[in-house]
Formats: structure tokens, C-alpha cells, sequence
């Protein structure tokens, strides 16, 4: 048992100091603590409640930036689907006749998950004005038992 | 050969067998982890795709973990510190296994990062059932090499006859 621990604390310290070395003779070496992601944090950050009250308003699009098979599975109420993966040709299709003034509020899976920010990076570029995010997704959301759509995918 | 060497000494934890296995599970920890060390700005990336890892620790499992895989796979093969060598890969496995499923029951549309190669496939059932299958591998080395449950003395022999090493 204590030579399994110490054989394991060996390959441990070995792999440590191997990684370190090739990190750093590495022509662009990663810093130790990941600096965070520069989009996180540009969008102002909706809670479900105020998701939900500007869905019933009227006041607001949810974009499901997941792929259409979770879409397709539930998604919030009235939502488009926009997925990152296939942003340009499902924009082409049904974001065209999006107004560019409409606020947007964009969420996918949960977290500050990438497809979000991927999505309202695209969506900045083509000049929508409104842009929110909503970074407790599609698993805070069940959690809270929010209303759920379940469709057909829209692309 | 002796009747007590028994149907599972001359089958799964035959010594053949069992170093084909060593060779087979070392071979692909190498190679997955000279891979990732090679592209450890691709490695954060896989790892921050599954959101299982603090942000800010991304990069020293990105930087670590290859070197682990690929430490395991050689000493696994080598046959040094194997206790060790065993230990992690079968522990990288079971690790691999959760965080699959974990990215699965999310419902995360992610490529799963498997042996460090650029687009890779993504992460469903078949890669689920791809590292079960290689944590069921590490079984017979570990009956082979802590004689887990069997006859040592069967088991000895059985390498006796076969010329190879336990």
C-alpha cells in the first residue's frame, strides 16, 4: 500500500516537472492561472425571473444558442433557435427577420457556456443593438421548473 | 499443465494476454499524451469545454494531466512502478468515464478531446462505452500483477510455462 502511494506520488511529481519543462520551452507557454474569457462579463447577465417576465411582456426574443436536437427536446417559450455551430446559415434563414433593435437575450446549456458568447459575438457583428445573456441556461432553467416549449426545430 | 491452473490463468490473466494489454493501454496513454503536450492550448480548450474544472485551473491540468498519461503509459509498459503506473491509468479511465457521462447528462455538445487529436468526435455513447471498455482492460493486469483473488502459485506457474513474466 505505502509503495503504491509512493510510486504514485513519484509519477505525479515526474509528470509535474515534465509538463512544466515542455510548457515552458513551448514557443507561446500557458500561464499557470488561466486568465478569465474577455467576452464573459460584456453582456449584462438576466436572472430566469427576468427572462420570463420579458418573454411575457413582449419585450424580449430568447435565442437557444444549443443545437437543434436540444431545441427540438424543450427550449424556453417562443425561443428562436440559433445554434453556434450553424450560426451562418440558420441566421441566413430565420435571424435575417430579427429587428436589430430588439433587445436579445441568448442562452445555451448552462454556465457561461461558449456557444452564448460565441452567438453574441455574431450577433454585435451583424449590429443587434439590445444584446443579454442569460448564463444560467437551459439547466437552470429546468431546475427552476420555468415553463418549457417543446417544437419542432425552426431551421 | 497443472488442473489447478485453472480456465482464467490460462485465459484473461493469461501472461500473453496480459501484456498485450500492458502494451495496448500504455501505447494509447503515450500517444494521447505526447498528443495533448503538444497542443496544450488545445487541451484547456477540451478540458474548459466539459466546465468540471475551475477556469482558472484549466491550464495546470492542461499543462499536468498529458504528462501524467503519457509518465503512466510508459512506466505501464516498462513494467516500473507499476502499482503507481496501474493506479492512474485506471483512475484516468474511471475519471474519463464520469466526465463523459457528466458531458453527456448535460447534454454538452463538445468534441470529447480523446487522444489529443483536432476535431475530434464528440461526446455520446460510443466514447462512453470506448473508456469502460479500456477500464475493463486494466482488470487483468491488476489480478495478474496483485494476484487479486487467484492462485498465486497457478498463476506463477502459468507464467512458467508460457516463459513470460507475471
Amino acid at each position: 500500500m505505502i509503495r503504491t502511494i509512493q510510486q504514485t506520488v513519484a509519477i505525479l511529481a515526474l509528470s509535474t516537472v515534465l509538463g512544466m519543462a515542455i510548457n515552458a520551452l513551448s514557443g507561446d507557454p500557458l500561464p499557470w492561472i488561466r486568465p478569465p474569457d474577455a467576452r464573459e462579463g460584456k453582456w449584462p447577465d438576466l436572472t430566469a425571473d427576468e427572462v420570463m417576465q420579458r418573454i411575457e411582456e413582449g419585450t424580449a426574443i430568447a435565442i437557444d444558442a444549443r443545437d437543434a436536437k436540444y431545441f427540438k427536446e424543450g427550449h424556453i417559450p417562443s425561443a428562436v433557435n440559433l445554434p453556434a455551430t450553424t450560426f451562418g446559415e440558420t441566421f441566413a434563414e430565420i435571424g435575417e427577420a430579427l429587428p436589430r433593435e430588439y433587445p436579445l437575450i441568448v442562452y445555451c446549456q448552462g454556465g457561461p457556456c461558449s456557444e452564448s458568447l460565441d452567438v453574441l459575438e455574431h450577433l454585435e457583428v451583424l449590429g443587434f443593438e439590445s444584446l443579454f445573456i442569460y448564463e444560467g441556461g437551459w439547466l437552470e432553467w429546468e431546475e427552476k421548473t420555468m415553463p418549457v416549449e417543446a417544437s419542432e426545430p425552426h431551421s | 499443465m497443472n488442473p489447478k491452473t485453472s480456465l482464467l490463468h490460462r485465459t484473461v490473466i493469461h501472461p500473453y494476454f496480459v501484456m498485450f494489454l500492458r502494451l495496448a493501454l500504455g501505447g494509447i496513454m503515450i500517444f494521447a499524451g505526447a498528443a495533448k503536450l503538444i497542443d496544450m492550448p488545445g487541451m484547456a480548450e477540451s478540458i474548459e469545454n466539459y466546465r468540471l474544472v475551475p477556469h482558472a485551473w484549466v491550464n495546470i491540468a492542461a499543462i499536468i494531466l498529458p504528462a501524467v498519461e503519457l509518465i503512466a503509459g510508459v512506466c505501464l509498459i516498462a513494467g516500473i512502478w507499476m502499482n503507481g503506473a496501474l493506479l492512474i491509468v485506471t483512475g484516468l479511465f474511471a475519471a474519463f468515464i464520469v466526465a463523459v457521462e457528466s458531458a453527456i447528462w448535460r447534454g454538452l455538445n463538445i468534441e470529447c478531446g480523446c487522444f489529443g487529436l483536432p476535431d475530434s468526435e464528440i461526446v455520446g455513447v460510443q466514447v462512453l462505452v470506448r473508456d469502460v471498455l479500456f477500464l475493463f482492460a486494466t482488470i487483468p493486469i491488476w489480478i495478474s500483477h496483485f494476484g487479486l483473488g487467484v492462485n498465486r502459485e497457478a498463476l506463477e506457474e502459468s507464467a512458467v510455462e508460457s516463459g513470460a513474466d507475471v
